[in-house]
């Protein structure tokens, strides 16, 4: 069993899948283990404002004598747990509709799908800006907001493979032994469509994080003083003139490695799960 | 009796590679095809049939590679020829059909384009003379001219088989290879595309090879049988000596295995499945599914031997 | 094995002038093209009945409308006109609810085995799913001996090692036998197999077969086997029906029709047959292939192949006809 989990590194696309999940894994550890791996709080000041990185300091500190890398981890908590919320709030609702739009087919396809192509076509940042600005600026309503921009993605992929699916002998074997629609849909479509979904569960939080800064970044996610990435970015962008490079590009760096982080395991799940040799 | 050899192969080896290993796909294969006469090639599915077919005008797949022996076409070794040279040979000399044409045939082109390509590809003639070969070619497997300019799409499946064999014989070869011809086809539509076959044959006095599943197809059209089992030969003769008086235990249950319209009773099947060819068993392969299994089976390999003239057979209970 | 007459036969299932038509394009391919959409005549008028314990082989070529018949026959497919009757009822258009539940008592086996089991499910709760969705099992752990049973009533053993296997690590003849333990295990009265070996290895037919037969002769069940191999067909028959173009051409018992057949179709589809026994045969020389379904050819369907053709045949319908005790043909020869 181990060197069978251990064999699907070797195959192709293993490596993506480990780089990703080392650099996934590694952030996930780094914000759970916040309190152990820094002595300073992310909301008090620790020392003089604007120091550059130091062995003290290893990320600097900002205008409020904050330090820089306890800011960076336990924003990490706020980052992932609006991402992954997000993401899976948007993966079941997207999953649930798809499924059924696909399989049900008629009216009620055709006016779900017409509901998420209108939602597709915003780009996803204004929409999520939208929904924060109706519903305020709150972690929740950040999730919320995140969530819903995503569904249509979730949702387009599952009712096109569901469509196809549901063309499959298996599925008329199903109906030839008396299974009812739900049963079909959950103990036959289902988990035929997983490795897709997982797939497409990581290329999102990839997207999603660029979405949450973006949205930390305009001041629509968490209030301050509470850490997230992209506010530490707002913030850092009034003081690059002033060399205080430091504020921007360890946040900067965070939200990029977490998005290539997911994005890697995406590409990687991709190829194992679709293999594309024959032999 | 017997004709004049067309071809033949000589400890014939073919391995594929694959990710779990080498498989050995064919071993020692000695066969041969008499001129102008029809050998039948039998077995299961993976018995390697298909590969012995590929292997001789060597078109295997890119992970497939003839790893030892010869095969000799008019005393030359063809195994030794370069790609150029081969592909002179192909069409030319020998020809091949495959099971479904769908796939062989491209959909972009017309019945005329693939004559066509396939002729001025090989011989140097005019567009003109080319476009009346092709004619003929297609009123030879029956087929009106008024076809030419139609699509494989728009064909039905015997049609595209017998396009398939217009393109195979239109450079009127020498041999050709048929594999598994018919099994797309209903009945009625096989018997015809057979048909024509033999009547090919007969026109341009051509050595066929057929290769089938279907023992009952084979006993029916063939001059001489081989037999196949994971990748060995283990039997070869004349067609009244293989299916009257077969003489390796896995022949007379594939005859056994077959229903026969004229004497309708329940047939058998053969227990077991085919080996793995990664990891054959060792002795003689067809050990572990024989009736008549002894000691020394599991440890010695039988060598073909000849059992009645030209009647071969690689079992060791036939060891003298 | 065929019917003897003092026997009472009973009727379990009727067909009576069934049809099924599909529509071939019509929405936007019919607005941008102009074309009218094409109706398939798959199955155009067909009656007969299955007796209980019987098996009835439905033989014909491709096109002929032989697999969309035993689909009707399972209610897979919404018959365009006509009537199923099954046990004494009428069931042609039982729907929702009524319908799932009937469908305990007649099942199909496909063609293909290789797409008629889901991927993703182990074996053995593939074969569990029909017992738990009829509530036939009081709890799980009863569900499993049962498939534990079946698995070894279809030779699939250790059955343990089975039960936890998935689709892709079985070959084709294993796949076939857990599609006839899928269907076997809810004891049904009526049996469709369509084509269940015809893409398995020659030398794994019979014990395929054998199977069936065991499941029908312990069962009392009745069987529609349907095949393009009338060898096959014979082997496992009690009557045959031939079928051309979505019409019934002759109807007999299998001896019958071995020994007599009068159809020029029937004697074809005989003559066409390899046969180990034989080199080449006295054969009925037919032209062409099976004509376009959604054309049929006006008159006998079989008259532009027919070396028999007479005038009136393109004009007239051909209807079955008895020619002899039980033995039916469509032909204006008779």
């Amino acid at each position: 069993m181990k060197s069978r989990i251990l064999g699907v590194f070797k195959m192709r696309g293993g490596g993506f899948l480990a780089a990703g999940l080392i650099i996934v894994i590694t952030i996930i550890l780094l914000s759970l283990l916040a309190d152990v791996i820094t002595p300073y709080s992310p909301i008090k000041r620790v020392g003089d404002s604007f120091i550059p990185p130091s062995w003290e300091h290893p990320f600097g500190t900002n205008k409020l004598g904050m330090d820089m890398f306890a800011r960076i981890v336990y924003g990490g908590r706020t980052v992932l747990s609006v991402v992954i919320l997000a993401t899976i709030l948007s993966m079941s609702i997207g999953t649930a509709l798809g499924l059924i739009s696909g399989y049900v087919g008629g009216k009620l396809d055709r006016g779900l799908s017409f509901i998420m192509d209108s939602i597709y076509v915003f780009p996803s940042l204004i929409l999520a800006i939208a929904i924060t600005a109706v519903l305020g600026p709150n972690i929740i309503n950040a999730i919320i907001a995140i969530g819903i921009i995503y569904i249509p993605t979730y949702f387009r992929m599952v009712r096109g493979q569901t469509l196809q699916i549901k063309a499959s002998l298996f599925i008329e074997a199903a109906r030839s032994i008396g299974a009812d629609s739900l049963r079909i849909m959950v103990k036959y479509i289902l988990p035929n469509l997983l490795p897709t979904i997982l797939v497409v569960f990581s290329m999102n939080a990839a997207d999603a994080i660029l979405t949450e800064a973006g949205l930390a970044f305009l001041g629509y996610s968490v209030p301050p003083p509470t850490p997230d990435w992209g506010f530490e970015l707002q913030v850092g962008v009034n003081y690059i003139l002033s060399g205080y490079w430091w504020l921007i590009f360890f946040p900067g760096l965070m939200v990029t490695l977490l998005a290539m982080g997911f994005a890697l395991i995406g590409e990687g799940l991709t190829d194992i799960l679709n293999p594309r040799e024959v032999t | 009796m017997d004709g004049e050899v067309a071809l033949y192969t000589e400890d014939l080896g073919v391995r594929y590679y694959i990710q779990r290993g080498v498989v050995k796909a064919l071993d020692d294969v000695n066969f041969r095809l008499y001129k102008a006469s029809l050998t039948g090639v039998v077995g299961e599915s993976g018995c390697g049939k298909s590969t012995l077919g590929r292997a001789i005008i060597r078109v295997l797949p890119p992970n497939g590679e003839i790893t030892s022996g010869r095969i000799i076409y008019n005393g030359v070794n063809i195994v030794e020829l370069s790609e150029e040279e081969m592909r002179k040979l192909r069409g030319r000399e020998i020809g091949l059909v495959m099971q479904d044409p769908m796939t062989s045939l491209d959909p972009l082109m017309s019945v005329k384009d693939h004559l066509l390509e396939t002729i001025l590809e090989h011989i140097e003639v005019s567009r003109d003379e080319a476009l009346k070969m092709a004619e003929e070619a297609l009123s030879s497997v029956g087929l009106s001219r008024e076809l030419l300019k139609s699509y494989p799409h728009q064909l039905s499946g015997g049609q595209r088989q017998r396009v398939a064999i217009a393109l195979a014989t239109v450079l009127k070869p020498k041999i050709l290879i048929a594999d598994e011809p018919t099994t797309a086809l209903d009945v009625i539509v096989q018997k015809k595309v057979l048909d024509l076959i033999e009547d090919l044959m007969r026109e341009l006095s051509l050595t066929v090879m057929l290769i089938t599943h279907d023992i009952a197809l084979a006993a029916e059209r063939a001059d001489y049988i081989g037999v196949m089992y994971a990748g060995h030969l283990v039997e070869y003769g004349r067609v009244d000596q293989v299916i009257e008086d077969p003489q390796h235990p896995y022949t007379q249950l594939l005859l056994k295995s077959v229903p026969d319209i004229e004497n309708i009773s329940m047939v058998q099947s053969i227990p077991g499945l085919p080996p793995d060819l990664v990891n054959p068993p060792p002795g003689c392969r067809f050990h572990p599914r024989c009736p008549y299994k002894m000691d020394i089976c599991i440890r010695e390999e039988p060598k073909m031997i000849e059992v009645g003239e030209g009647h071969y057979v690689a079992c060791l209970l036939r060891r003298r | 094995m065929s019917i003897e007459e003092e026997v009472i036969d009973i009727e379990l299932i009727k067909v009576e002038n069934l049809k099924k038509y599909f529509i071939l394009g019509g929405g936007l391919s019919t607005l941008i093209t102009g074309r009218k959409p094409k109706i398939v005549h798959a199955v155009d008028g067909i009656s007969f009945s299955i007796y209980e314990g019987e098996t009835l082989a439905l033989v014909g070529e491709s096109g002929s409308g032989k697999t969309t018949t035993g689909r009707l026959l399972v209610r897979l497919e919404e018959p365009t006109e006509g009537k199923i009757i099954f046990e004494g009822r009428d069931i042609t258009h039982v729907k929702g609810e009524e319908l799932r539940v009937l469908r305990r008592k007649f099942q199909i086996i496909f063609q293909d085995p290789y797409a008629s089991l889901n991927p993703r499910m182990k074996i053995g709760d593939a074969i569990l799913d029909p017992l738990l969705i009829h509530n036939m099992v009081g709890s799980k752990e009863e569900g499993r001996e049962e498939v534990m049973k079946i698995l070894e009533e279809v030779e699939l053993v250790p059955s343990e090692y089975f039960y936890n296997a998935y689709p892709h690590q079985l070959s084709g003849g294993q796949r076939q036998r857990v599609a006839i333990a899928r269907a076997m295990v809810l004891r049904p009265k009526f049996i469709v197999a369509d084509e269940p070996v015809s893409m398995i290895d020659v030398s794994l037919r019979a014990a395929i077969l054998r199977l069936l037969l065991k499941f029908k002769n312990e069962l009392n069940q009745s069987m529609l086997f349907i095949s393009h191999d009338i060898a096959t067909a014979a082997m496992i028959s009690d009557r045959i029906a031939v079928m051309y173009l979505g019409k019934i051409v002759e109807i007999g018992s299998t001896r019958e029709i071995l020994s007599n057949p009068m159809h020029p179709y029937t004697k074809a589809l005989l003559s066409a047959i390899p046969s180990i026994r034989r080199r080449r045969i006295e054969e009925t020389a037919i032209k062409g292939e099976i004509a376009d379904p959604t054309n049929p050819p006006p008159g006998c369907r079989f008259h532009p192949r027919c070396p028999f053709k007479m005038d009136i045949c393109s004009e007239q319908e051909p209807v079955l006809k008895e020619v002899s005790k039980g033995h039916y043909v469509a032909c204006l020869q008779y």
